[in-house]
């Protein structure tokens, strides 16, 4: 240890937003990709669910002008979004207790660069499984009725849904303060997903429930990708037209970031 | 190295966490060029005050310079000019340990190439060279620290802040990051750090600050503070709580009790004589004694005499409070 060893130059600058953001979330996205049983519990246990709805309580539930294994799969990858997201707050929380947010804070770097890495690999990691999961959607018999143009812009509105999701999850692996109680609010996606349109038709639901069902984000994400997905059979069922929920769900998005985001950064920068 | 004449100047520091008072009126000012260790048990507020320094925690009351940078009103300033090495790895254990140096490289601002250089540079210094491109999941808890450690120097930073450094490892361990440390600031890294291992702020540091409940007691080098206690300490160790106490009346208002140990010591200017009459005074109150002896003063004297109580005995009321 005692040997000549050149010192390090004072760095010329500080890190841009840019390679902040790209940094911190490369760190993440390897160590997902390192500890590969978190992908593979978020992938079972989303192909777990689908086979169950599609193959035992899908008989059993009702849909008007679909097979429900068409309604099923849209409302299913989009509403898996926050089951995913769960883990990602838990990992949130570990990375508070590591002492890595201590060091992070004590960098010269954005702190909002570093939320924006966090929400975008976590964002990342939701589409991979949502896709995955689609993909197992087409084997057990979901087929599309669309247009090259519709899907696109169905995996856009994915995205955009994901880092909506990750926002509100980050947020709440952050003031969890630690991975068990974090584990416990991601039980928040329960209520969200079923009481929506992702697995049972609205009309079926009592009036404060249906209300609620009608009002609330995951209802809009559903729809508007069941109506880019599926086309005219499953539109002529909404109570309103497939622009109404794609807009509506974006509107929630913007909503949703701009109140979650700041929320993240203030507990990020207290703790 | 940028002339600075302090690498801190705190004055009249509070943090209050509830109504605990983690810094209650702190003043201490550690000049540059050294390594300084701010020593205290648990609780007196030395983890409030690194973090503090650290930019981490926001202070109530009082003004604080880090290099000569206000620290409330340019913290970004002051995150350029420290490396911080907290009391956990903080290190990600799914990448390697050149991973790790580049991406914090990174993220101190320095450009692919430079951050590179820069892992490659920690790595060699501080014996990770082989280790460099295994993950840090298989690494010892020694190998982690020393990587933390490495962490907050490849941003190349003016003044190192290392938080309980040693606080958990393995004697060897220990040891092995005590050499890193001495290796750095043999090469001129100014150096604050904490810890409640009186051995480990005598091996180390140059100045060594007393802190307790939030206040600085004392400071001053080891022998600086040694001398205030006198040349040398009679040692007493008897059997029970009972026969502790007599043994301190019996030795009069200067013996310092550790009920922890069952000792009493007494600062004494004249040796042998002294330790005579204490023999002599403690046979005559009928004191049964397992042990006497005179000595050399350690920093363990003083932290007793200028603390009344040892630092290992935690304050509950004053628990450091991160959260």
């Amino acid at each position: 240890m005692t040997t000549v060893i050149t010192p390090i130059p004072a760095p010329a600058g500080t890190a841009s937003f840019a390679t902040t953001t790209f940094t911190t979330a490369g760190r993440t996205v390897r160590k997902m990709l390192r500890t590969p049983q978190v992908l593979g519990i978020a992938v079972v246990q989303s192909i777990v669910f689908l086979l169950m709805f599609r193959y035992v309580l899908g008989g059993a539930i009702g849909v008007t002008g679909v097979h429900y294994v068409d309604f099923l799969v849209p409302g299913f990858v989009i509403s898996g979004l926050l089951f995913t997201a769960g883990g990602a707050s838990v990992a949130v929380a570990e990375d508070a207790a590591s002492g890595l947010y201590d060091r992070l804070k004590s960098l010269p770097i954005s702190d909002w660069a570093v939320m924006a890495g966090r929400g975008i690999a976590d964002a990342l990691l939701m589409v991979i499984v949502a896709l995955i999961t689609t993909g197992v959607g087409f084997i057990v018999g979901f087929r599309m009725n669309t247009s090259a143009g519709a899907v696109l812009l169905a995996l856009g509105l994915l995205v955009v849904f994901a880092l909506t999701v990750a926002c509100i999850f980050v947020w709440l692996g952050l003031v969890s303060g630690n991975a068990q109680a974090a584990q416990g609010l991601s039980i928040l996606a329960v209520p969200f997903s079923f009481i929506s349109s992702a697995f049972v038709p609205i009309a079926t639901m009592p009036g404060p429930v249906q209300a609620f069902a009608k009002a609330q984000p995951l209802t809009f994400w559903v729809n508007s990708w069941r109506g880019l997905l599926l086309g005219d059979p499953v539109t002529r069922s909404f109570d309103h037209s497939l622009e109404y929920y794609i807009l509506g769900g974006l509107v929630w998005a913007v909503v949703l970031v701009l109140v979650f985001s700041p929320l993240a950064l203030r507990t990020y920068r207290k703790r | 190295m940028l002339a600075m004449e302090f690498m801190i100047e705190a004055q009249g520091l509070v943090k209050r966490f509830g109504d605990v008072e983690a810094l209650a009126g702190l003043d201490l000012t550690a000049e540059a060029g050294q390594v300084f260790a701010i020593l205290g048990p648990n609780g007196a507020g030395k983890t409030t005050f690194i973090r503090t320094i650290a930019t981490l925690t926001r202070f109530d009351a009082g003004t604080l310079k880090v290099a000569g940078i206000d620290v409330a009103k340019h913290p970004k300033q002051v995150r350029r000019a420290i490396g911080l090495a907290g009391q956990y790895a903080a290190v990600e254990p799914a990448m390697t340990g050149r991973e790790n140096l580049r991406m914090v490289a990174r993220l101190f601002g320095h450009d692919a190439g430079t951050a590179e250089r820069a892992a490659d540079i920690v790595l060699e210094q501080l014996g990770l060279t082989e280790a460099g491109d295994r993950l840090v999941r298989t690494y010892s808890g020694g190998m982690q620290r020393r990587l933390d450690l490495g962490a907050s120097l490849v941003g190349a930073p003016k003044l190192l802040l290392l938080d309980e450094p040693t606080t958990g490892l393995d004697p060897r361990s220990r040891n092995e990051l005590w050499v890193a440390i001495e290796d750095l600031a043999s090469r001129g890294t100014d150096v604050i750090l904490t810890t409640q291992y009186l051995d480990e702020a005598d091996r180390l540091a140059d100045t060594i600050a007393i802190i307790d409940h939030g206040k600085l007691v004392a400071s001053g080098t080891s022998d600086e503070l040694k001398s205030r206690l006198g040349r040398d300490v009679v040692d007493v160790r008897v059997h029970d709580n009972e026969n502790l106490t007599r043994a301190a009346a019996a030795l009069g208002p200067e013996a310092v009790v550790d009920r922890d140990s069952c000792r009493v010591s007494l600062p004494v200017a004249g040796g042998p004589d002294e330790l005579v009459a204490a023999v002599q005074a403690l046979g005559e109150a009928d004191i049964a004694l397992d042990d006497i002896a005179l000595r050399r003063p350690t920093l363990d004297d003083v932290f007793l005499t200028l603390t009344g109580h040892t630092t290992q005995a935690a304050t509950d009321s004053a628990q450091e409070q991160d959260a």
